[in-house]
């Protein structure tokens, strides 16, 4: 096989676990995005668009809808002879086996799959972000600073500083303190979650990592601490643009609303950039003379006849007349009955909403909150909810 | 359960769309928001069980082999199988084809090939969603040695019209038959031997057009039974008719018959992000594919994928293909664009009822 210069290994096993409903039955990088994709798709299409041909993914929890979905990778032409994408569930050994206990066990655990590559560089990033990034101008860098290590961080606000693992740099961009959520931040430069490392020295750190009992074999809270106190060339690379963990049902509710403005931070029609995903093979979108839709971004396979406003529609879609849908997000393959009003909601996929029901809405909830319908379920006439 | 190969054959097409095909074959021509014509026959096929399609071409055919590529889009990538693209070969001393006997006698190697007893062979011109299988079931039943399906219409203007007895044996043709009709839709299935009999006749015999000279000017010897098929069928054979057919797609029971009953139709992927909705965007009775940007207005209208509609514009009783761009305060009526036409802002472009105004590919207005 040939020596690859850099291939990627990206962490799928989230649970989500505030996602609620919606990671039920799938793990977090499986859940559905701005009407047509799911979140693994934004870092898969950066690997391809990047130039990184061989992806292995780690998955975990849940990993049966994910597992089916990234298949052989052939949406994000990683279906590839040598390379491509690899799933790579927790497995047994001689001596026994058990779940990945942390991101860097789950590295660690996967070293073999690594090293038939014989690859210069790794680069770790998490199958749960929602993002468009070239790694290659980050490998550049990371080159170009003989680094060790290189991080991605992008400036957050300063009152949100404290949610994220923040970095204090020097001026030649070198990292000099790392903090996992600190109570009073140092500097608003948050860590993405996406790591460059030269493959010999992460090597050696991982195994020094297992050999300690005490540690939790995580990146953030353990391998990057370890390099800095080891006096290891890690350097920070800043990433300007739209970045964002959605690890909360407001969260992805919001995601899909920044689509809906008129300049969105995240483009989806750059065609020199395209985010790929499974395709479903649905006929175009019917829009009804009586429908009305504004703000609002629809996928294929929808047939609309009532009113729709600031809302993502996803694939197979059924939304009948005189049905108001207003601020909401709607999952794949969803029917929605006449005169349904839905606002402020997100409604699970292959949901059935029977006629008369009112889901959401100001009356409801207070303002802030976001009512949440899973998958699957079938939400009887006139119910309100 | 393999039992069918099929061939789709697009030597002498004799269906003109104009503009439409100046630069592709009919088979290659947009339909449906996302699709070629070509899509419907070939999903058809795919949907019956049938896994090795030839595909009998002639000229212009860059599109198609584009579109078509490696048959990914249809699982017809096979090892053993799969989809063969089969240039028309050329006889006679100035290098011109004549009939298409010639073409599948060159051709008969893939046949030979394939292990299944039938062979289904298709054109494009008929966009329908349709199990091949039951073809091949009546076919089976009825003993003939040829099955060709027809569809009966009531007919205003001149058709070809099958006449049949009380058995569903095609006993002649009539020609400028109008009244109810049974009109062709060139599709039959056979038994690969007697199409490989049929070709080694034709040739014998000095014909040109294997199912025309080698089938239907000898119905008295050869016995050929009709299928019925009472499913929706677009007969996509002029500019008028495609605009006329585009346009029935609006209507909820068609898009439903055509897309949602039978099994799915499949198309090549373009990766295009869901369709945008602006806050000016006005949409009534429209199919729209995704990868649009819609600020204008649009109605009783068909937008291919990646089309810009720009504010204060109006898209009416029109099909804008791929990647059109319509701009300010344009208006466009009873119009046919073609891929990638750039309309400028304030342009008002109209045809008149069922005669569609139509700008070719790339055009800038």
């Amino acid at each position: 096989m040939r020596s690859k210069s850099c291939i990627a290994m990206c962490l799928a096993g989230g649970e989500g676990r505030r996602l609620g409903l919606l990671t039920k039955n799938l793990a977090k990088p499986a859940v559905h995005f701005g009407g047509k994709y799911r979140i693994i798709d934004f870092t898969l299409s950066n690997c391809t668009n990047s130039g990184i041909d061989t992806v292995g993914v780690l998955t975990q929890y849940q990993p049966l809808v994910l597992n089916s979905y990234i298949g052989i990778g052939t949406p994000w032409d990683l279906d590839r002879k040598d390379g491509g994408v690899t799933v790579l569930p927790p497995y047994v050994e001689q001596q026994g086996g058990n779940w990945y206990r942390g991101t860097a066990n789950a590295i660690y655990r996967n070293m073999s799959y690594i090293e038939q590559y014989d690859p210069e560089h790794v680069l770790v990033i998490s199958g749960d972000h929602i993002y468009k990034m070239d790694y290659a101008k980050m490998l550049a860098f990371h080159k170009s600073r003989q680094a060790d290590a290189t991080i991605a961080v992008i400036e957050v606000p300063w009152e949100e500083a404290s949610r994220f693992g923040i970095l204090s740099t020097n001026a030649s961009d070198q990292v000099i303190d790392f903090a996992e959520k600190p109570a009073e931040p140092q500097s608003n430069l948050a860590s993405m979650g996406v790591y460059i490392f030269n493959w010999k020295t992460l090597k050696a750190f991982l195994q020094q990592d297992e050999r300690n009992p005490l540690s939790s074999n995580d990146f953030g809270k353990d391998i990057i601490p370890m390099m800095l106190f080891e006096g290891t060339h890690v350097c920070a690379y800043s990433f300007e643009g739209y970045w964002k963990d959605v690890g909360t049902i407001q969260s992805l509710w919001e995601a899909n609303m920044d689509l809906l403005e008129d300049e969105p931070t995240l483009d989806l029609f750059d065609h020199r950039w395209r985010v790929y995903s499974q395709n479903t093979y649905q006929p175009p979108q019917y829009i009804a003379p009586t429908a009305k839709v504004t703000r609002s971004m629809i996928n294929e396979g929808c047939t609309v006849y009532g009113d729709v406003d600031h809302s993502v529609l996803f694939y197979g879609t059924q939304v009948a007349a005189g049905a108001v849908i207003k601020d909401s997000v709607i999952m794949p393959n969803v029917k929605i009955g006449e005169s349904v009003r839905i606002e402020r909601a997100i409604i699970g996929e292959g949901t059935h909403i029977a006629a008369g029901c009112v889901i959401g809405g100001p009356q409801r909830t207070t303002a802030t909150e976001i009512t949440l319908i899973g998958n699957y379920e079938i939400v009887r006439k006139g119910v309100f909810v | 359960m393999k039992q069918m190969m099929g061939v789709i054959h697009l030597m002498q097409e004799h269906e003109q769309l104009g503009a439409l095909t100046m630069h592709r074959n009919l088979a290659a021509v947009p339909f449906g928001g996302r699709y070629r014509l070509v899509d419907f026959v070939l999903s058809n096929m795919v949907n019956s069980g049938i896994e090795d399609v030839a595909v009998f071409m002639e000229h212009k055919v860059r599109p198609l082999l584009d579109h078509l590529g490696s048959g990914k889009e249809w699982d017809l990538d096979r090892k053993r199988g799969g989809l063969f693209m089969l240039p028309a070969e050329h006889e006679g001393a100035h290098g011109q084809t004549v009939g298409d006997v010639h073409t599948f006698y060159t051709h008969r190697d893939f046949f030979h090939r394939g292990t299944q007893e039938y062979v289904f062979i298709a054109r494009t011109a008929h966009v329908c969603n349709m199990d091949l299988r039951r073809v091949l079931l009546e076919h089976q039943r009825s003993e003939a040695q040829i099955t060709a399906v027809y569809r009966t219409i009531v007919a205003p203007d001149a058709h070809i019209s099958y006449v049949l007895d009380a058995q569903g044996r095609i006993v002649r043709l009539d020609s400028h038959q109008s009244g109810i009709c049974n009109v062709p839709m060139d599709m039959y299935v056979m038994r690969k031997s007697v199409l490989l009999d049929l070709i080694d006749t034709a040739r014998a015999q000095g014909h040109r057009q294997l199912i025309a000279d080698g089938v239907f000017a000898q119905l008295s010897h050869v016995h050929v039974h009709g299928y019925k098929y009472d499913g929706y069928v677009a007969q996509v054979d002029t500019i008028a008719a495609y605009y006329q057919h585009s346009m029935e797609l609006l209507q909820p029971e068609v898009l439903r018959e055509l897309f949602f009953r039978g099994a799915p139709i499949y198309t090549k992927v373009k990766d295009e992000p869901p369709t945008k909705y602006c806050h000016t965007a006005r949409v009534h009775n429209a199919l729209i594919a995704n990868g649009c940007v819609i600020n204008g207005t649009v109605e009783n209208s068909i937008l291919f994928r990646g089309v810009r509609i720009h504010a204060g514009a109006v898209v009416r009783n029109s099909i804008v293909m791929q990647n059109g761009e319509i701009g300010e305060n344009v208006i466009i009526e009873n119009a046919i664009l073609d891929k990638d036409v750039f309309v400028d802002h304030e342009q008002h472009l109209c045809g008149i009822g069922q005669t569609p105004y139509v700008a070719s590919k790339r055009k800038v207005v």
